[in-house]
């Protein structure tokens, strides 16, 4: 809402000065966002008359003007505006004067000719958007006069208007608030127009009160329409609308003032003369006023003239039958309709007007009248004409509400005691009046235009407002607070995300969003949770029009960026909650698994002095996760792992879920992210891994005999993994095998038909004493041969 | 023989060993089979004989004397001598660190302190689903259907009932469904706003949510932990000022300015001269709320704060563009 402080003096005198006031403003919960001063209080700036104007010598645009400000002797100015002209009463800022802008005016020499000053546009007067040339004067001007004698300044503030007050967007509405604030009186217009009884057949027929609370009709007979008068162009402009012609800028002008939204008809065009207010009829079309034709259904609510639709109820009217230069007679239009039918009618039309806008948040239906007579009583004044029949509809009039607030009710949500005098008094200022009061608390009757008082708590807020919410729990003492214990889960994933930040990872924070295509970039098969992203209905774009599930596809697109922007190596993880579509339609809400994913790439040449340079690969990014699965003491050791030779991606699951799930990007995906050197990355499920931690591990006694170590060389056959020979290990090794350890792999020539060799040193431990030499190899024995027979594998000869 | 000259040269050898094998050498010279003292010692016998007294007894001063030098030295050696395993690098002024530990996402970080925070100020950490349903997001929070209100808040939707949550307050309703009072909980998390996006303005974001219910609880009482809150975060020198404001959720509401974290109060083109900047919404509990969860509003009273945790990670590192979170450009997330 837009306010000008000129229109606002109309009704309310403001005591302070308007910096004070735009405080003021702000902690009553207006909230100002914007304060511009218009026009100019500097009298350096004053009328002109240009005596005469000739080309400058040096420059094609510019002219040279000698304008008498007043003094002794004429001036000389250059000027660059293409409309002046001698004889012209124009705007000058003498030398000394400081523009709106801030720009100081200062005797200077143009391309070789003195200037004395500067003559003005409105835009650098502050008062207007035309910059195309100098703001001519009336001819009655005073020459050598301050211009803010002819053209008075003004302040214009921006008020940010919450959605429950709609009594705040007219300039009555927020002079109120002011008049409370500051105990001033309240002058609300008082219309003096005559209400002949009717004679032209005007009726209002209402077909359901629900929709519509309220129709007036005013006819008025006999106007000239034509341009406003400058006072009223100029108070509508203040106030960010623009002037059509001296009836329709009436109507603006008292929505303006009194928050009512008003619309006129062209008395002539109308079909007819029984007004009606009812839904829309499938089939019915309408030209509005903004010139396009919209079909009608039942979600709108129309204004017909015998049943002939001429307007969008609380939207827009219709073109046929708008106010023209040839319009004569009127009727005024000033209503009350449901804010829910308004706001679904106009999300139907997508189409939002200042008429909507208050009407949606709901208007006072008590004030139609009001702003009917008041835009008569201007009409006649601007357009004249002759004052017509009314016509007032009112099935469904404000019903009254009373709502009682105590001196306990204030103390309990304030935390301040305030007497109930005060209350009263307080509320009393911004129009509750008492109804009742006793010793506990008093009873107020709201008024129409406060429809958001609805209980208690909602008057503690107004008198909490006048009261002053800054002096609300000052100097109250701090109360002791409990500690709150940490939660077990985020304890856990922050421990994960310190615990990789420390061994070098850096920390994304990916996006939620997705263009859905991650599915088949990254092959996931149907039955694969992943492959079902949720969509949304109302992306804002379509790169952001599904919910991820997972988080690699986001982790691509950073390293990508990265890459692109000179990284060579990067260790990075995130976390973040996936979004897996329930299972059957209408099931629900999504699953929200958290789950965090590692990304490892370096390129195969040294990145630095002290390492091997070679390029990351599936065993870096695998101990990182079961590095972190040891540091969180996750057991991954009962869990199924899987690795995938071919595309090179592995898993660790158990029976019912992937509890991580990685390997190296599908070629795919670098490809589309134009990524040319190998990513590997790892994605786990953090919550399975909760649910597998060891919360509190309990001490285990170990031997304190030494341990005897056998080294064994072992070729693996094709079609054999080490997992599986690992799991033989551990078994046959039995209780004397404490450890084992991998020391060397080696896949040389000597191998044929893609064997390895693998040197295992393995540790035995007794914890009843010093093993003997006998007792260790007759283990290694059975390992060896168990080994063989099992799994084909053999020492190395 | 002159005496003092030996002993002068065993000084300034002994002295001049810089190494053990140095040190050595020096013993050899004078003390070895073939040394210079033992020589010496031994052609005392050679001297005339009313010397040989005084020249034995200086031989065998100046013995122990070097010896016990020797010694001293070789301990003091030995105390400075590195590891015998050590071998010199190349060059030792050669760079160590390669990059060093990664960092934590500044804004995940700025989050989890925030929550601690909070914690220590006895809020216990709740949550809530980011895909959520229109009940819990808006008609328990007192947004009515069909109410400009739900302007304030541009949604993204699923279907017509589900949505991605456009605030962290749905979590306070799931809360109270299934808690009774006392209770006192945070709610951090990502939120979703169907909006053009610009250095200011991202489609997705965080919040960190608080709600206190009791018997007792007042707006003074929202005050001061508002005001606790900030100073941790802020510093000691922060001060607040509540202003109205409008929430569907919370009757009375509450704007919270804090003192401008550029020039502290003194006004500034950061908070256009107010010395004020907006940095949380607040408010007590709207009865409907309490309504909407089964409890009794005459009996309960509750206070709910909100705060953004792009913006204030925003404010404190002076970034300008709440899109860098989100970039995850290294070059950023290295700084902090």
């Amino acid at each position: 809402m837009i306010v000008s402080l000129q229109w606002l003096r109309q009704y309310v005198d403001i005591p302070v000065e308007t910096a004070e006031l735009v405080d003021g403003l702000t902690m009553l919960g207006l909230n100002v966002e914007r304060c511009t001063r218009r026009g100019v209080d500097d009298d350096n700036v004053v009328v002109g008359r240009v005596i005469e104007r000739r080309p400058h010598p040096n420059a094609d645009r510019l002219s040279v003007c000698r304008v008498d400000v007043g003094d002794d002797e004429p001036v000389e100015i250059v000027c660059g505006a293409p409309n002046v002209a001698a004889g012209q009463k124009v705007p000058v800022a003498r030398v000394g004067a400081r523009l709106p802008d801030g720009t100081k005016i200062r005797r200077s020499r143009i391309r070789g000719v003195a200037s004395t000053g500067m003559i003005c546009s409105e835009v650098e007067l502050g008062i207007g958007s035309d910059a195309a040339g100098i703001l001519v004067l009336p001819e009655a001007a005073p020459v050598g006069r301050p211009l803010s004698e002819v053209i008075p300044g003004d302040v214009v503030l921006e008020i940010e208007v919450t959605p429950n007050r709609p009594d705040q967007l007219g300039h009555v509405g927020v002079a109120r608030e002011i008049a409370a604030l500051y105990e001033a009186a309240l002058r609300v217009p008082v219309p003096d127009v005559a209400t002949p009884p009717g004679d032209g057949g005007v009726a209002v027929d209402i077909e359901n009160p629900e929709d519509c609370f309220r129709f007036t009709a005013r006819i008025v007979r006999g106007v000239r329409v034509g341009p406003s008068p400058a006072w009223l162009r100029e108070a509508l402009e203040r106030v960010g609308i623009g002037s059509i012609n001296n009836v329709v800028d009436v109507t603006n002008y008292v929505m303006m003032e009194l928050g009512q939204p008003l619309h006129a008809y062209d008395l002539a065009r109308l079909p007819g003369r029984r007004m009606g207010v009812r839904r829309g009829r499938d089939g019915e079309t309408l030209e509005a006023l903004d010139g396009r034709r919209y079909t009608v259904t039942p979600d709108n609510l129309v204004v017909t003239a015998d049943d002939v639709p001429v307007g969008f109820a609380g939207v827009i009217g219709g073109m046929a039958t708008r106010v023209t230069d040839e319009t004569t007679d009127l009727l005024i239009e000033s209503a009350a309709f449901c804010p829910r039918i308004v706001r679904a009618s106009r999300k139907r039309l997508n189409l939002s007007t200042d008429a909507s806008y208050r009407f949606e948040r709901g208007s006072d239906r008590e004030a139609c009248r009001l702003a009917s007579d008041r835009a008569c009583e201007l009409v006649l004044g601007v357009a004249g004409g002759e004052a017509g029949e009314v016509v007032d509809a009112f099935p469904a009039p404000w019903p009254g509400r009373r709502v009682r607030v105590r001196r306990a009710g204030v103390r309990r949500l304030l935390g301040v005691g305030i007497d109930v005098d005060e209350i009263s008094a307080l509320l009393g200022r911004l129009g509750f009046e008492a109804a009742s009061r006793d010793s506990e608390g008093v009873e107020v009757v709201v008024p129409s235009w406060r429809a958001d008082i609805v209980e208690e708590a909602d008057l503690v807020e107004e008198v909490a407002r006048l009261y002053g919410y800054d002096r609300i729990g000052r100097g109250w003492t701090f109360r002791t607070t409990t500690w709150a214990p940490p939660d077990a889960f985020d304890a856990f994933c922050e421990r994960a995300a310190d615990h990789l930040a420390s061994r070098g990872h850096t920390e994304m924070l990916l996006t939620s969003l997705t263009d859905g295509e991650e599915v088949a970039r990254f092959g996931w098969r149907d039955d694969d949770p992943r492959s079902h992203p949720v969509a949304l209905s109302n992306p804002l774009t379509r790169n952001q029009s599904h919910l991820r599930t997972a988080l690699v596809p986001a982790a691509v697109d950073v390293v990508a960026h990265n890459l692109a922007h000179g990284a060579r190596s990067l260790r990075l993880f995130g976390r973040g909650a996936v979004y897996l579509a329930p299972e059957g339609v209408g099931a629900g809400l999504p699953r929200e698994p958290q789950h965090l994913v590692i990304v490892h790439t370096q390129p195969d040449a040294p990145q630095w002095w002290r390492e091997s340079g070679r390029a990351a690969d599936l065993f870096d990014v695998r101990g990182e996760v079961e590095a972190l699965a040891r540091a969180l003491r996750v057991d991954l050791a009962s869990l199924h792992y899987r690795f995938d030779d071919a595309a090179g991606a592995f898993r660790y699951e158990d029976r019912d879920a992937v509890v991580v799930e990685g390997g190296i990007l599908p070629a795919a995906v670098s490809r589309e992210a134009e990524i040319d050197q190998a990513v590997w990355y790892a994605e786990i499920d953090l919550e399975a891994w909760f649910r597998r931690r060891e919360a509190v591990p309990t001490f285990r006694e170990y031997p304190e005999y030494p341990a005897a170590r056998r080294d064994l060389s072992l070729v693996v056959p094709v079609g054999v993994g080490w997992s599986e020979v690992e799991k033989a290990l551990a078994k046959h090794g039995g209780r004397l095998l404490e450890s084992f350890r991998v020391f060397d792999v080696y896949c040389g020539e000597r191998l044929e038909g893609g064997r390895y060799a693998v040197g295992v040193r393995l540790a035995f431990r007794s914890t009843s004493g010093t093993l003997t030499d006998a007792e260790v190899d007759a283990v290694v024995e059975r390992i060896v041969a168990r080994l063989e027979s099992d799994l084909g594998v053999v020492l190395r000869g | 023989m002159d005496v003092e000259a030996l002993e002068r040269s065993i000084r300034e050898a002994v002295e001049e060993a810089c190494d053990l094998q140095a040190l050595e050498a020096v013993r050899v010279r004078f003390l070895g089979r073939r040394g210079e003292l033992t020589t010496m010692l031994r052609r005392v016998g050679e001297a005339p004989e009313a010397d040989r007294p005084r020249l034995g007894r200086e031989a065998n001063r100046l013995k122990r004397l070097c010896a016990d030098l020797v010694e001293a030295r070789r301990a003091a050696l030995l105390a400075e001598a590195p590891d015998p395993h050590y071998r010199a690098p190349v060059d030792g002024t050669l760079p160590a660190l390669d990059g060093g530990p990664g960092r934590r996402h500044v804004l995940l970080s700025t989050m989890r302190e925030m929550g601690e925070i909070l914690r220590g100020m006895g809020y216990r950490l709740a949550r809530g689903p980011e895909v959520e349903l229109d009940y819990y997001n808006f008609q328990a929070l007192n947004f009515p259907e069909e109410h400009p209100s739900r302007d304030l808040q541009d949604t993204f939707y699923v279907t017509d009932d589900v949505l991605l949550r456009t605030h962290t307050s749905p979590v306070q309703v799931r809360y109270m469904e299934s808690h009774e009072p006392p209770l006192k909980i945070m709610c951090p998390g990502r939120v979703f706003r169907n909006e053009a996006i610009d250095p200011s303005h991202a489609a997705e974001f965080h919040q960190i949510e608080g709600l206190y219910v009791d018997v007792d609880v007042t707006m003074a009482d929202l005050r001061n932990d508002i005001l606790l809150f900030l100073r941790e975060l802020f510093g000691p020198d922060t001060n607040i000022r509540f202003k109205p404001h409008f929430f569907p959720f919370t009757e009375p509401s509450v704007d919270v300015d804090m003192t401008c974290h550029v020039c502290r109060g003194s006004g500034c083109a950061v908070c256009g001269q107010t010395g004020w900047i907006e940095i949380m919404g607040a408010g007590m509990v709207h009865p409907n709320v309490f309504r909407a969860v089964g409890y009794d509003p005459e009996r309960y009273t509750g206070f709910a704060f909100g705060i953004g945790v792009d913006r204030v990670a925003m404010i404190r590192h002076n970034i300008r563009d709440i899109r860098m979170f989100l970039l995850n450009d290294v070059r950023f997330l290295s700084q902090f």
